[in-house]
């Protein structure tokens, strides 16, 4: 049985790093403030109401969600009397801006950017309040102009750090003019696409044709939210009037459809945990834990058949979560690089469920929950990492359904099977490091033909999107192939995928070289992923992103010692064979070393 | 002693088609492949796309300098991609392993084949440029991005004249030094038009104290060499040029630089000769139009939504409008028009916009299509294949 524990504790501190995640998603803006008391009708309204954002209607949920995550780097901020939500805390700007000024809400990343303002400061890295960044402005504007000049990416991390704050602060300046600067009101002629905000209608800034008597009620509607702030019984009143009107004016135009699902995704919750995708992150991980007691029990009728089916609630809620995402932007599942990690995640669980289905060894189930986990973990510290609308507008080149249905998808499955590959490797070198299953040769044959069976899957996938990305550029820029990184990084995961399988039908490989192969498949498809992002080059400048240098020199890193330590695994399983080919050399009939890498080749 | 003379050829010949059509051939191929493409792909960001493909991808052997001091002599992959050919058939055409079971992987290798057979064709057949105009302009000629020529004309009284052309091939391997010498018109020479000095990248200078020792100075100018542009579209060649006129003797000196506003221009005998040196041009059947470019934003954003080009295309008289947009591109005769980009980028509401047409005629351009399907059907065909066996596999081990 030791093992098993020995695996499990391998495992445990990527839950940890789960869990910590999970517990840092408030921000604490501790700061003996009472906030103003909207009441929950109030707030339930004015989370539903819609606005134009980023070149899309969305519900004023979701826009405060991504400004508050932006600003904190958190979805809501905790204060001493209890935790505000993103719209609380949005009406709070909107509405009580001279409160909203006092809660600890910019995050700061460095102690030196404070040095640098001239503010005082206790932590390294620590959220402020407007109030307390005040007396530094005129120098973060100074800072901000000298820096904004430099190109970004000779920019220190400091400079980043200020100009980014120095954006955040004047965007929430900007909110706290009121509603006025919210884009609530769709214009009179139906094929005017831009919303409008309260001020451009008084400015007469907007077309006169686009207000009509109801865009005009709209519009005194929004004003007179301004004047029923101090009254929350009031604001209730006139938020109902506007969500009335908007709601009938936006419908109209069949833009209002969606709003709901939208406010619905992002509030789902059960027992205080949003169902996506923090309360999927925890049934993985319980999940896993299950899985512990399956493997101390292995007898266990009961756990055998539990587990799978408890494994099995997460996976539903992850394909769930998607496929709601699919709905509110009726888009395929695939459009940004968020996406391509939940989807990933679910790609390779549901593979894992599905070999679990077929061969009954539960490593695939183990890999399961801990990839299901993993996948939600990196999902949520991106979500945090970019700030931003995690449901964009498409650009130009991207607009098309058909080749996101297509090519997009099929080659973030090749991704999904390619790291899949590499992570059911990872069982194959610390089962042999830690010398479980010593006994067991068949063990690592079914590791084995699992790595090859989902490497085949993968190189399906990635081969077939490869070639369909190619037709896409065909029909957008006119060539099919342009050695472009992206289209590199494709060709790379194909290339490997060929050279493993071509090595393996050789006899070049086999079960070590296929579980090491399958590693630094892994490795290749988070080059592809976000390492060639990270060049600067390319035509696929819409995936550049930044920030994740320092998640894929970790990962690089972490993979590069477990390739050495199966490397180190497989040389002595050599050394410890050799005495036994002597009598062959003596005899001059010497089989090959390398093909003496315990086992068959695996058909 | 003939026999054994054979039977060591026929032996020799088995063991070298062995060679080209084993695994081992084709692992080697597949990591250097991979080797290179890494190679070509980190280099990108210091020497930009246009000079890291013609280095990697395009050669048939170059040498890479690792750690940017220790030379290694490489293959090409444009190498590589013909020995892989040569596997391919080989390997998995000729030598048929593993019988019907592995139809799929047939199919799946044929597919390869045919793309690079495709891609091939592409390369040695295909054009590739654009063709850029203002709102009511046309044209029924379309340029290179990168490739230069250099074109003489002959001016006649109206204007126009008798062109000839000098494809850049012929002369974009010159040395300061070197010389290439033309003659036209072609039947009944008369002009000697000789080249030197060109470079890919240049400007011209005023002669002065600082400019490099033996650079030729013509008219108080010379052409100053500069480093590659990372976006090769940005060079500006320039050469030197020298124009005789054989009857009389009578030469003339010149610069030719990529980016003048006008050709260079002399006249012997009242004969004015125009010497471009000009991005490579090539002819339409028919003329386009732009009637009209939309550019559309997402709303209150400055993200583009959608480029559109409003264009008539005139053959005879004959006129159709149609519409090129992102992803939809225009397919006629042959040439296919894309929408690639507009201008300018600081337009405001009422300025003259332009639109930018990129304009291919590629024998080959839907073979990688053609190739997709095949390839997917057989190896979707074969893992099938290997599914049904494992899971026969999976049962038996079971019972």
């Amino acid at each position: 049985m030791t093992y098993r524990c020995a695996s499990m504790s391998v495992l445990a501190p990527v839950f940890l790093a789960c869990l910590a995640s999970l517990s840092a998603e408030a921000a604490d803006s501790t700061t003996g403030v009472k906030p103003p008391a909207w009441t929950q009708e109030s707030v339930a309204m004015f989370a539903r109401l819609a606005v134009q954002d980023e070149g899309r209607i969305k519900p004023v949920d979701t826009y405060a969600r991504f400004k508050l995550l932006k600003f904190s780097g958190a979805k809501s901020l905790r204060l001493e009397t209890g935790r505000r939500t993103a719209t609380e805390w949005l009406m709070d700007c909107l509405f009580a801006p001279e409160i909203a000024d006092q809660y600890k809400l910019f995050l700061v990343e460095s102690g030196e950017a404070m040095d640098a303002l001239g503010l005082p400061h206790e932590n390294k890295r620590d959220r402020y309040s407007f109030r307390a960044l005040e007396p530094g402005l005129q120098k973060l504007y100074l800072l901000a102009q000298q820096y904004s000049r430099v190109d970004p990416k000779e920019r220190s991390v400091v400079e980043s750090q200020l100009v980014n704050l120095f954006h955040n602060i004047y965007e929430y300046k900007e909110l706290t003019q009121g509603p006025r600067i919210l884009a609530l009101i769709p214009p009179a002629r139906p094929d005017t696409v831009e919303w409008m905000t309260q001020g451009e209608m008084m400015q007469g800034t907007v077309a006169a044709e686009d207000i009509g008597p109801d865009q005009t009620r709209l519009s005194s509607q929004v004003t007179a939210l301004t004047a029923a702030k101090a009254n929350p019984l009031q604001l209730q009143q006139s938020l109902q009037a506007v969500a009335s009107t908007q709601e009938s004016l936006a419908s109209a135009r069949g833009e209002y459809g969606r709003i709901g699902l939208e406010v619905f995704y992002y509030n789902l919750s059960f027992a205080g945990f949003p169902v996506f995708y923090t309360l999927t992150l925890i049934l993985y991980v319980l999940g896993f834990l299950s899985l512990a007691v399956l493997w101390m029990r292995p007898n266990s009728r009961g756990m055998a058949l539990f587990v799978p089916l408890f494994l099995c609630v997460p996976t539903l809620l992850l394909v769930w979560g998607i496929t709601l995402r699919c709905l509110i932007r009726m888009r395929p599942p695939v459009t940004t690089l968020y996406e391509t990690i939940l989807f990933i995640t679910a790609v390779a669980v549901v593979v894992c469920l599905a070999i679990e289905y077929m061969n009954r060894q539960k490593i695939a189930l183990s890999l399961a929950s801990v990839l299901g986990a993993l996948g939600l973990f990196i999902a949520h510290r991106y979500e945090v990492m970019e700030g931003s609308d995690t449901m964009p507008s498409m650009i130009a080149v991207l607009d098309t359904n058909f080749w996101l249905s297509t090519h997009v998808t099929t080659i973030t499955i090749g991704y999904a099977a390619g790291l899949l590959a590499g992570a059911i490797a990872h069982v194959f070198v610390f089962a042999k490091l830690l010398g479980l299953r010593r006994d067991d040769p068949e063990y690592f044959r079914t590791i084995t033909r699992m790595v090859y069976g989902v490497t085949c899957f993968g190189l399906f996938f990635s081969m077939l999107g490869t070639v369909l990305g190619g037709i896409w550029a065909n029909e957008s820029w006119g060539r099919f192939w342009g050695w472009d990184p992206k289209e590199n990084g494709a060709l790379l995961i194909c290339l490997w995928g060929l050279l493993m399988l071509h090595a393996r039908l050789g006899g070049y490989i086999r079960d070590y070289g296929m579980n090491l192969a399958a590693i630094v498949g892994g490795m290749i498809v988070a080059f592809s992923w976000f390492g060639v992002n990270l060049l600067g080059v390319g035509l696929h400048s819409y995936g550049f992103t930044n920030g994740t240098f320092t998640g894929l020199v970790i990962f690089y890193a972490i993979e590069t010692f477990v390739l050495l330590l199966g490397i180190a695994a497989w040389m002595w399983e050599l050394g410890q064979k050799a005495p036994r080919l002597q009598p062959d050399v003596v005899n001059g009939s010497a089989s090959a070393p390398a093909k003496a890498d315990a086992g068959r080749v695996v058909s | 002693m003939p026999h054994v003379g054979v039977s060591c050829v026929i032996k020799a010949v088995k063991a070298f088609y062995g060679f080209l059509a084993s695994y081992g051939l084709s692992c080697v191929l597949f990591f250097l492949l991979i080797v290179l493409t890494l190679l070509g792909t980190l280099e990108q960001v210091e020497h930009g796309l246009y000079a890291t493909q013609k280095k990697y991808f395009e050669s048939m052997y170059l040498v890479h300098e690792f750690f940017g001091r220790i030379p290694v002599l490489l293959p090409g992959v444009r190498l590589l991609l013909i020995l892989l050919f040569v596997n391919l058939v080989c390997g998995a055409m000729l030598r048929l392993r593993g019988g019907w079971s592995r139809v799929g992987v047939y199919i799946a290798h044929f597919g390869i084949l045919f793309m690079l057979v495709g891609s091939f064709i592409t390369y040695e057949y295909s054009l590739d440029g654009h063709l850029t105009l203002y709102e009511n302009e046309r044209s029924n000629e379309f340029q290179s991005y990168r490739d230069w020529e250099i074109a003489v004309t002959e001016v006649g009284a109206d204007g126009k004249g008798l062109q000839h052309i000098i494809p850049a091939k012929r002369f974009e391997h010159l040395a300061q030094e070197d010389t290439a010498t033309f003659t036209f018109p072609k039947d009944t020479p008369r002009y000697e038009l000789s080249v030197t000095g060109y470079s890919a990248n240049t400007t011209p200078a005023q002669a002065g104290p600082g400019m490099p020792q033996g650079a030729r100075v013509i008219d108080g100018v010379y052409l100053k060499t500069l480093p590659p542009e990372k976006e090769a579209e940005q060079n500006a060649a320039g050469a030197y040029v020298t124009l005789r006129d054989t009857k009389t003797g009578e030469s003339r000196e010149g610069i030719l630089w990529g980016f003048a506003r006008s050709p260079w221009s002399t006249t012997f005998d009242s004969q004015t000769i125009q010497v471009d040196l000009r991005k490579q041009t090539w002819q339409l059947p028919f003329t386009i139009v732009l009637d009209k470019f939309t550019r559309e934003l997402h709303p209150r954003t400055n993200m583009p939504k959608t480029f559109m080009s409003d264009v008539t295309r005139i053959e005879g008289d004959k006129q159709q409008q149609i519409k090129i947009t992102m992803n939809e591109p225009m397919r006629y005769k042959g040439y296919t028009f894309y929408q690639a980009s507009w201008g300018p980028s600081n337009a405001g509401p009422n300025t003259r916009l332009f639109s930018t047409l990129a304009v291919v005629k590629n024998p080959a351009d839907q073979f990688p299509l053609y190739a997709c399907i095949i390839i997917s059907f057989g190896l979707m065909l074969h893992f099938l294949v290997r599914l049904v066996q494992y899971l026969r596999q999976e049962q038996a081990r079971d019972t």
